[in-house]
């Protein structure tokens, strides 16, 4: 199998490191604090001081930032909805491709993560392991010789390490199939959720894989976890892929390019819909029902822009691109429009 | 009025749907909490509530117990050390193991902060200072503030200059 079969279920890898300061209190007990602001300012500066040698980073603090600008970093997943609850001494650092965001109390002091497309937990590992150094080097953690990394919530101790891999499955989610993998991956201490849409995995077909032990076992050993279980739910969607395919699959060809007719030429489009005929069309082009001979490099970069799309789809991210905050309405026809013009602009040209 | 559960005489009038009917109860607030627990699925808190513990709070950061039991997240770093044996069973559960392996932090952290910090606060109190100067027109002051601010970047970045 080749990097670009893999990719196009695979999508994205994401390693997010919990770390806290010895001496604060943990932010959610730093906000009970009469000085928490002093002490927020101190640990945001410190933080912000030791990256600038890492890459150049935008620092929001989140009391200072309006509710549409959170709104559109949450919608990027560069910060987490928890991180506005902490909104009086919360910061988040965004480096300037997004691949870093550094989250700054939220549940603990510092949440780092490390962001790319495809998979490749080991690359990702050492990136955000690289923020840590530079961080560790002059700010004293809190660290238990038997507990680890000492952390809010005890189901972050030891490496406070969470290595997530998003998978695109449309085939077994199609089949039905994901839930018989559930059980086999929760024995193997890996979580799995549905994304876009609260555990409802049918918005979009993706999941996302993530260890949930952090504590005795090392960052090496909860790699290698996620990584073979991963590369095994890969294999059982592409055979499930194959055999679609090989099932003749003139319905679900049918289904796909109906979508590709709904998208380029609807005049209201909402977030829902979107979500559904993107995974239409991804799945298309993993199939090869759009790209007339063309290599699986080109499908899985093809797969990336339609996920980009979807991420500039919404809500927020809208009302950045036009200038001004609209109503669901005036979303709907402006996401139409742009979709629209988008994949006409990539020409999927349909391979009957 | 008297408490139906404890007899204690600060009891409230609580309506509840009970298999579609309503019922009203009389019970003090903290019966009515301990009878009628707010509707959880968090499996995890639940848990954690099961373990119990005593009225105790961590000398560090005043977090106690009970708060924990609320929220599953301890108050600080020392918590650790003042409910270790109460919060194990719950780690235990949680992480399976309960020895940590692989990283650890690197060494000499605790002599680099207080300097680190040291560059930082006066790095805020100079910022400050040049907001007031460039405010004031005093194009001289400013400048020189400008210098000592370069001067704390280099050394915050271990020398190798701004970017
Ligand atoms: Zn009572
Ligand atoms: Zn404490």
């Amino acid at each position: 199998m080749t990097a670009q079969r893999f990719e196009s279920v695979a999508v994205s890898t994401r390693i997010r490191l919990a770390r806290n300061f010895k001496d604060y209190p943990f932010p959610g007990k730093l906000l009970c604090d009469p000085h928490a602001e002093e002490q927020a300012s101190e640990i945001i500066r410190l933080i912000s001081a030791e990256l600038k040698a890492l890459d150049t980073f935008e620092l929001y603090e989140m009391g200072a930032v309006s509710d549409e600008t959170a709104a559109f970093l949450t919608e990027r997943r560069l910060i987490s909805r928890d991180l506005m609850k902490h909104r009086a001494i919360a910061a988040a650092l965004v480096s300037r491709d997004e691949s870093i965001s550094v989250m700054i109390n939220e549940e603990d002091h510092i949440r780092a993560q490390y962001f790319m497309h495809g998979f490749d937990l080991r690359k990702a590992y050492e990136r955000v392991s690289g923020i840590d150094d530079v961080i560790s080097e002059s700010v004293p953690f809190a660290f238990d010789e038997e507990l680890g990394y000492l952390t809010a919530c005890p189901t972050n101790l030891g490496t406070g390490l969470r290595a997530s891999v998003m998978l695109f499955l449309p085939a077994l989610s199609r089949r039905g199939l994901v839930k018989q993998l559930l059980p086999h991956l929760n024995r193997l201490g890996l979580t799995v959720r549905g994304e876009f849409g609260e555990g409802s995995a049918a918005q979009g077909e993706h999941y996302q894989i993530s260890n949930e032990v952090t504590l005795g076992l090392s960052e090496e050993d909860i790699l290698a976890v996620v990584e073979r279980a991963v590369s095994v739910v890969v294999e059982t969607e592409q055979r499930e892929r194959a055999r679609m395919r090989a099932e003749g699959g003139a319905e679900l060809k049918d289904k796909i390019y109906r979508s590709y007719g709904v998208l380029t030429n609807c005049l209201r489009l909402d977030d829902a819909e979107l979500f559904r005929r993107i995974a239409d069309l991804k799945f298309g082009v993993a199939l090869g029902f759009f790209d007339g001979g063309e290599e699986d490099e080109g499908r899985a970069r093809r797969m990336g822009e339609l996920d980009a799309l979807l991420v500039a789809m919404r809500p927020a991210n809208i009302d950045r691109l036009r200038g001004e905050t609209s109503d669901a309405e005036g979303q709907n026809a402006y996401r139409a429009e742009y979709v629209s013009k988008a994949l006409r602009g990539m020409e999927l040209h349909q391979n009957r | 009025m008297i408490c139906a559960n404890c007899g204690k005489d600060n009891a409230q009038r609580y309506t509840r749907k009970t298999e579609g009917r309503e019922v009203t109860v009389l019970l003090c607030p903290s019966c009515y909490e301990a009878l009628y627990p707010k509707q959880t699925n968090d499996f995890f808190t639940s848990f954690v509530r099961k373990v119990g513990g005593r009225a105790r709070a961590c000398p560090a950061c005043g977090a106690t117990q009970a708060g924990f039991r609320r929220t599953g997240l301890v108050g600080c770093a020392y918590c650790y050390t003042a409910f270790r044996e109460e919060l194990m069973p719950t780690i235990r559960y949680v992480q399976g193991k309960t020895r940590h392996e692989g990283k650890t932090p690197s060494e000499g952290a605790e002599e680099k902060y207080d300097f680190v910090r040291g560059l930082v606060n006066e790095q805020d109190t100079l910022r400050e200072r040049l907001r007031r100067a460039e405010d004031e027109h005093d194009e001289a002051r400013a400048e020189a503030l400008r210098r000592e601010l370069g001067e704390i970047d280099r050394m915050l970045s271990g020398g190798e200059g701004t970017r």
